[in-house]
């Protein structure tokens, strides 16, 4: 097992160097000139060409690549031309806001799909099934900046129900910073009421981020579900007189558990990608948010620290799927070592 | 199974979240202005950006104010009385004022101020870029000297932020020099004090109790400049009472919005040109003056007019009627000429021609004007095709002859000197002069403008540069319309500055009586 979590790490920092590469060179590529952006409208060439040095931009691209990779080894992913602050610094501020929104829809999305996935395939075919699957194509159908304008619309426009952006109620002072995550820090501090706060300006990002997945999720766990129905061993139970909740959560559910799970890892994967969206229309202050407004003006030092965290991520969360696999499926046991 | 109830617990828990909290606009003392990006500086040497200066301008005083419905008014702020003699200004200083931190301003916050602006050479210097030395007289009053003679100094240093002296000094030895500290941090003398900036969300900003000026009745404690970088979240939230003013509402919300019940319109002039084409001026076929001419002849101006649906004008040149010595009521109209287009299209030799266009996205208004000069072009069989990109890439696209034309907004922040926005956009080297326009006489011609005393002679050098300006055919003019500003019933004071792109005077703003 060791040797096969060396393995992967070992892959996981070979895929890290080479998406550090790529967005490197794939951003020095663009047709534009960050200098001028930092030194502002009217500015002097001057001026430009002092803060292009500043900023090593005038060194050689080999150089210049050295130099970040340099800083990599000692997690320094460069200094912001936008905020003028160290992008770890940045990262460190914005990350828990993401990791909060993205741990809540992620939640509140393997609960849902896996309880349509149930009732949907509890009696295939039948109205809860058809309706289930109607509504959740529909959800994924909808651009996912047109839904996250229409819950806008409906309940803080219209209803006055939930606040329209941000993290906490603008006219309120939050609770103290401890850990970035408003949800522990309000609960650290003692408040319910900010817990309150919190939640319900998270209500409708995660709803948004939650929709859009909810159909690919809802059904490939529903076809997982229905293939295990079909199975010897569920007729088998059922003529020992096992009932239905019996045969579902004892054993159906242990089965089909490994394809689920696959498709859950993958959508926590889609998940990042929505998130950009979704931070910038509910004005949303983390990594998503950030990573939008470095494209803008082609801060390329958040770009490349976003892009070498996202595939982090997916890194991290693959193994440890790959960890979990072993333990819910004793035939693939193995294969991980 | 037990999912009926499990739906049950999740109905109540949604329901109760769900439950009305009452309208956001609970604190009357609060102001809420939801800001279009989050600034990347609040020095006030370095802020250059529309929202960055809804910072500086309200944290920091300037030395001398104009009033926005006349802005060749000049109006004492920390200058009380100022005076010229040939190179040499001089400026009798407010007395009593003090910094937010409790320290006296005094003319060595003046002379430390100029010294770190002229050192950087960012955000607003190049509005006073020919200073040459600034000379402590006493507590109270300051000279400046410049290069040449310049009538407009005055005015433009009511576009320049005082900081402290001890702040500067006190960073001087810093390895940046203090521009870390003065990116995040602010201590001004202005009529709000910065309290707090909750990095990606907002910045806290609170009523100085001890301002010089006076507020008006009604004026708010507390302002929340929210950063809320998607224009159709701003209009939402300002139609549903979560701000009390947005920046940058789009047009279409803005004047929906201004007309629906609970909102008024304020209009105004700050804009000499939205959009103005800029034409290359090194890349074939631009490069042909005829060809360009056919261009600003053919162009459909009335289908911009009927974009903006109301409040707009073709402007007739560079420097719009309203800009104090504006020569334009004396310029004849440019309108669509489709037969002299036609005559100007067969002497450039450029017939059935095809151009490039790189134009910012983001902005529907440049994507409009591209599209109408491409439906323009395609009655002269000329052939336009366009691509949006980023602001920086598409202006550096036109600098690098890789595009024809490149789409921008005009607006000048100096309330009385022209020259500085005909040094950014017509000069050699001028930052947005995107297709290199090069006229040498011009150059020679604007910077002489400053220099000259009499105002009528400065006016006919301006008129001058207007028409050369225009006869050169580098510039389409697409529209001028009027800034439209929704603002709630319940909120009153805000003015449309004409030396802004857009401006928030939070101690003019304040409640409804």
């Amino acid at each position: 097992m060791t040797a096969f979590i060396a393995r992967r790490l070992a892959w996981g920092v070979l895929l890290l160097l080479l998406v550090a590469t790529l967005t490197f060179f794939l951003s020095r590529v663009v047709p534009a000139d960050p200098a001028a952006f930092l030194a502002g409208q009217n500015t002097s060439a001057a001026t430009v060409a002092r803060i292009r040095a500043e900023y090593g931009l005038d060194r050689p691209l080999p150089v210049q690549f050295a130099t970040y990779l340099g800083g990599l080894v000692r997690l320094d992913f460069g200094e912001s031309l936008r905020t003028h602050r160290p992008v770890a610094d940045d990262l460190v501020q914005f990350l828990p806001a993401s990791l909060e929104l993205l741990i809540v829809s992620f939640m509140i999305y393997v609960i849902a799909s896996f309880w349509l996935a149930v009732a949907a395939a509890r009696r295939p075919g039948g109205a809860v099934d058809t309706a289930i699957r109607l509504l959740t194509m529909l959800a994924t159908g909808i651009p996912v900046f047109w839904l996250g304008m229409a819950l806008q619309f409906v309940f803080f426009y219209r209803l006055h129900w939930l606040p329209l952006a941000g993290r906490f109620p603008l006219r309120d002072t939050p609770p103290p910073v401890h850990t970035g995550f408003l949800l522990a820090d309000s609960l650290i501090a003692g408040s319910l009421d900010d817990v309150w706060k919190s939640l319900r300006c998270l209500a409708m990002p995660a709803l948004t981020i939650v929709l859009n997945l909810l159909a690919v999720g809802t059904r490939l766990s529903r076809a997982a579900l229905i293939a295990e129905f079909d199975r010897p061993y569920v007729r088998t139970a059922r003529g020992k007189g096992l009932g239905p909740r019996a045969i579902l959560y004892r054993h159906v559910l242990r089965n089909a558990l490994s394809p689920v799970l696959t498709v859950t890892t993958m959508q926590f994967g889609y998940m990042l990608s929505w998130v950009i969206l979704v931070e910038v229309i509910f004005g949303w202050p983390g990594i998503g948010l950030y990573a939008y407004q470095s494209f803008e003006v082609f801060d390329y030092a958040p770009v490349i620290a976003l892009a070498i965290v996202s595939t982090a991520g997916f890194v991290l969360i693959n193994l440890i799927m790959d960890l979990i696999y072993p333990l819910i499926d004793p035939r693939v046991r193995g294969l991980a070592t | 199974m037990r999912a009926p109830r499990a739906w049950r617990v999740a109905v109540l828990l949604t329901g109760t979240l769900l439950l009305p909290a009452g309208r956001a606009a609970a604190d009357p003392s609060t102001f809420v202005y939801a800001d279009a990006g989050e600034p990347s500086t609040i020095d006030p040497a370095k802020a250059n950006v529309n929202f960055e200066l809804t910072i500086t301008r309200n944290v920091y005083d300037r030395l001398v104010d104009f009033d926005p419905s006349d802005p060749a008014h000049l109006l004492p702020a920390l200058a009380l009385l100022w005076t010229q003699d040939g190179d040499a200004w001089t400026f009798k200083l407010r007395q009593g004022v003090k910094f937010h931190d409790g320290q006296a301003f005094t003319s060595t916050d003046v002379k430390a101020t100029l010294d770190r602006l002229l050192r950087i050479g960012q955000g607003q210097s190049y509005l006073v870029d020919d200073i040459a030395s600034v000379t402590v007289i006493d507590p109270a009053t300051i000279r400046i000297t410049t290069r040449a003679p310049n009538v407009f100094l005055a005015g433009n240093l009511s576009r320049i932020e005082m900081s402290s002296a001890d702040d500067i000094n006190r960073h001087a030895q810093d390895a940046d020099k203090g521009d870390a500290w003065f990116g995040e941090h602010a201590n001004g003398t202005g009529p709000y004090s910065f309290v707090s900036w909750t990095r990606g969300s907002q910045i806290e900003l609170r009523r100085n109790a001890g301002w010089w000026g006076a507020f008006p009745k009604g004026a708010f404690d507390r302002v929340i400049d929210r950063f809320v970088n998607d224009g159709a979240t701003r209009a939402r939230g300002l139609e549903g009472g979560e701000f009390d003013l947005a920046n940058f509402v789009p047009r279409d919300d803005a004047l929906r919005l201004g007309h629906s019940s609970g909102f008024h319109v304020i209009e105004g002039n700050n804009l000499w040109a939205w959009p103005a084409i800029y034409l290359n001026m090194h890349l074939a076929p631009t490069n042909n003056a005829d060809f360009r001419d056919a261009l600003v002849r053919a162009f459909d101006y009335g289908a911009m007019s009927q974009y903006f649906q109301t409040g707009n004008v073709i402007p007739r040149g560079p420097v719009p009627s309203w800009f104090p010595g504006s020569p334009e009521q004396q310029e004849p109209p440019i309108t669509t000429d489709l037969a002299a287009a036609k005559d100007a299209l067969a002497k450039s030799g450029e017939g059935g021609a095809s151009m490039k266009c790189v134009i910012p996205s983001g902005f529907p208004e440049f994507s409009f004007a591209a599209t109408v000069l491409q439906s323009s072009a395609a009655r002269l069989g000329i052939k336009v095709s366009i691509e949006e990109a980023p602001f920086v890439q598409a202006i550096t696209a036109i600098k690098q002859d890789h595009s024809n034309c490149f789409v921008l907004g005009n607006a000048n922040l100096s309330p009385t000197d022209a020259t500085k926005f005909f040094a950014a956009h017509y000069l050699k080297d001028g930052f947005y002069n995107s297709g290199r326009y090069d006229d040498p006489a011009l150059d020679a011609l604007v910077h002489r403008i400053p220099t000259i005393a009499d105002q009528k002679e400065r006016d006919g050098m301006l008129k001058a540069a207007f028409e050369t300006v225009v006869q050169s055919h580098y510039i389409i003019w697409a529209a001028r319309p009027t800034t439209v500003v929704p603002e709630p019933d319940r909120i009153a004071g805000y003015r449309i500055d004409p030396a802004e792109y857009i401006n928030a005077r939070f101690w003019e703003i304040h409640a409804a009586q």
